[in-house]
């Protein structure tokens, strides 16, 4: 009887430490880990060789007026974008192209092409809350920002990112990282002094392959109230080769005929 | 009569202080007619170039600008612009109706950019508003639903570009977004105002209501009124009716003179002409004091001679203000008549301030450079009042100083 009693405990403490362990299973993955492997983290799940996809821009300005835009864009790494307006009609066929830091946009009505420069980097798309400097910068923030955890509960984790070039839009940063899905998603953007600017903030996000994707994302200015800007993309391919080079020359951003 | 038969027969006793007294007079009241003449003149360019290219005689515009007092942002223009122009144009005592939208844009030019005023109306409207038709000095208006765009002449010179050309802009549109225009230029405008000349281009409504997201709006809608300048207020009040009726209760009427600060900038310059007035006769009645002074002194014996033989102080007093009195009147005359035919004649050719500003490039002036006097029978009529004042007012002392004495010291006087 004794022996039987013994047993049956040896099983219940079995069964305790089991669950222990596959309860510190995935906390495996998630915790120990530096700001810096964080943001690498980051940078990862964010990173790939080309993707395709289509996407709305929805802007919210004060006042309830609303505007909304398709738009279809190839990317390729950090370095090449190539975006098209499907619509509305008076935007349709608009192109904007990234080619590393510099970025032209392309007006078929007027078959006039410019390249985005000076305050006009300083503009938002389309008069929403995301500028052309947003579109035109790297997204990889380990190769711009130092990092330290600022603080950190069992699902997500605060970095605080300031930059190793204090020119750069926003010198600083706030980061919450989802520990399970590597997604930050939440963003605050600010700039010289820690001034707050914009934040963004992820509001859905998707499985695409074996990683987890942020499908829409608000970001709102800080100086304006009543103001938002969503990113929804709807469709989304990645790529492990990359696009051909011509896609993202200035020949095929000027391109006639769609 | 005996009195101004005696009077007149005294004036003409000292002929040359005659002359003195006369010419003080005719050269203040000539001044006087003729910059009466010359400031109205300015005033009414100066209203005049503000109303034609900017205020209208009744200006439309959303009420909100009006309580706020600053331009009307792009997203907060007028709404429903066809109706309102509609009920605008229906509105009693109303001529013409122009909607108009004034946008700010940089061109770029090969070392930099230019900030330039886009101007964008229905070119057909303006022919009695802008009425810029007849300052073209090179090509034609833009037409009505175009992409076609009229420079300033100076503008089109730093941009350097010539009729034919074509002109790329980007604006930002109502909702804060790129607004791309191509426009072909097709004509050339030379307003002599300086600050317009340099600054801007005239473009077709409805191309900027495409560039600028800003379909069936305006910021302000331009009225002329039947009655002119001072039919505004009336205008005003039958506009705000109209529109209120058909519930367009967030459109203001606004009347020139309310608009910005010209109006009340005028007011300085109404200061500085009563000044202008008054040191002039000071000068002259200093003159004409001095001579019937001089005249009163050498005649003490005489008019002691007249006090003894039974003139009384007040017959005195009398006989030396007509004297006044006729020379004042002569010279008024013939100081209004030289007054009215120099500003007659400057009003047919103007003054032209073109040379002498042609210096002070970047000093902007809101008028034309070329002044045109504008007499009327209002002048003359204050200039005569002017110079008999002075003649009388000058002579008043002189009359008194020479009633002060009694009769027998005045016979002793030597």
């Amino acid at each position: 009887m004794i022996l039987l009693h013994d047993k049956q405990r040896l099983k219940t403490i079995i069964a305790l430490l089991l669950t222990a362990v596959l309860m510190l299973l995935p906390s495996a993955n998630v915790y120990c880990q530096t700001a810096e492997e964080w943001l690498e983290r980051v940078d990862e799940n964010s990173a790939f060789v080309a993707a395709r996809y289509n996407c709305t821009l929805l802007i919210h300005l004060p006042g309830g007026r609303e505007r909304s835009f398709g738009l279809e864009g190839h990317v390729q790494g950090e370095e090449y974008a190539l975006l098209e307006y499907t619509h509305p009609q008076r935007e349709r066929g608009i192109r904007y192209l990234k080619r590393d830091d510099q970025l032209w946009i392309y007006f078929p009505r007027q078959d006039r092409t410019i390249l985005v420069q000076g305050h006009m980097m300083r503009e938002g798309v389309q008069g929403g809350d995301f500028s052309y400097e947003d579109m035109a910068e790297s997204n990889t923030l380990r190769d711009k920002y130092t990092a330290e955890i600022s603080s950190e509960t069992d699902t997500s984790v605060t970095l605080l990112l300031i930059a190793t070039d204090l020119s750069i839009s926003y010198p600083y940063r706030e980061i919450t990282i989802d520990k399970r899905t590597n997604v930050a998603f939440r963003m605050v953007n600010s700039g010289v002094g820690n001034q707050p600017i914009k934040v963004v903030n992820v509001l859905e996000t998707r499985r695409i392959g074996n990683r987890i994707f942020p499908v829409r994302s608000e970001i709102r200015s800080l100086l304006v109230e009543d103001k938002w800007t969503q990113w929804i993309v709807h469709d989304i391919e990645f790529f492990q080769r990359p696009f051909d080079d011509e896609l993202f020359n200035k020949e095929n951003l000027e391109r006639t005929g769609g | 009569m005996n009195m101004i038969h005696l009077a007149a027969r005294n004036v003409l006793r000292q002929p040359k202080r005659t002359v003195y007294t006369t010419i003080a007079i005719v050269v203040a009241v000539a001044a006087m007619t003729f910059m009466d003449a010359y400031i109205r003149g300015f005033i009414e360019s100066y209203f005049e170039t503000f109303i034609r290219l900017d205020a209208g005689h009744v200006k439309l515009m959303p009420s909100t600008s009006v309580e706020r007092s600053r331009p009307t942002p792009l997203d907060q223009g007028i709404q429903h612009l066809n109706e309102v122009v509609r009920i605008a144009e229906s509105t009693e005592g109303i001529t013409d109706v122009s909607p108009r939208i004034r946008f700010p844009v940089l061109l770029e030019k090969e070392t930099g950019v230019i900030p330039a005023m886009g101007i964008a109306f229905i070119p057909s409207r303006e022919e009695n508003l802008m009425n810029l038709q007849s300052f073209i000095i090179e090509g034609r208006m833009p037409t009505d639903s175009t992409d076609e765009i009229m420079l300033g002449n100076r503008l089109a010179e730093e941009l350097g570009l010539g009729v034919g050309d074509e002109l790329f802009m980007l604006a930002s549109d109502s909702y804060g977004g790129l607004g791309p225009g191509l426009y072909q230029v097709v004509g050339i405008v030379n307003t002599g105002i300086g600050m317009l000349d340099r600054r801007q281009f005239y473009v077709p409504l409805s191309a900027a209501q495409f560039q600028l997201a800003m379909d069936d709006m305006a910021l302000e809608v331009v009225c002329k009124v039947a009655s002119g300048l001072n039919g505004s207020f009336e205008a005003k009040e039958r506009l705000r009716n109209s529109l209120a009726s058909a519930g367009f209760t967030n459109v203001s009427a606004v009347p020139w003179q309310e608009q910005g600060f010209v109006y009340q900038s005028v007011q300085p310059v109404n200061f500085v002409r009563g000044l202008l007035m008054f040191l002039l006769g000071i000068l002259a009645a200093t003159t004409v004091i001095n001579t019937i002074l001089m005249s009163v002194i050498e005649r003490t014996r005489e008019i002691g001679a007249l006090r003894a033989m039974g003139f009384t102080r007040g017959t005195v007093i009398k006989l030396i203000l007509t004297e006044a009195f006729l020379i004042g009147l002569v010279a008024t005359i013939i100081g209004v008549v030289i007054g009215m035919s120099v500003a007659l004649f400057l009003a047919q050719t103007g003054i032209d301030y073109t040379k002498m500003a042609s210096g002070m490039d970047n000093f902007d002036l809101p008028f034309r450079l070329v002044i045109y006097p504008d007499p009327n029978v209002m002048t003359a009529v204050k200039s005569a009042f002017f110079g008999l004042l002075i003649a009388l007012g000058a002579a008043w002392y002189p009359a008194r100083v020479a009633v002060r004495l009694q009769p027998v010291e005045a016979l002793r006087h030597n």
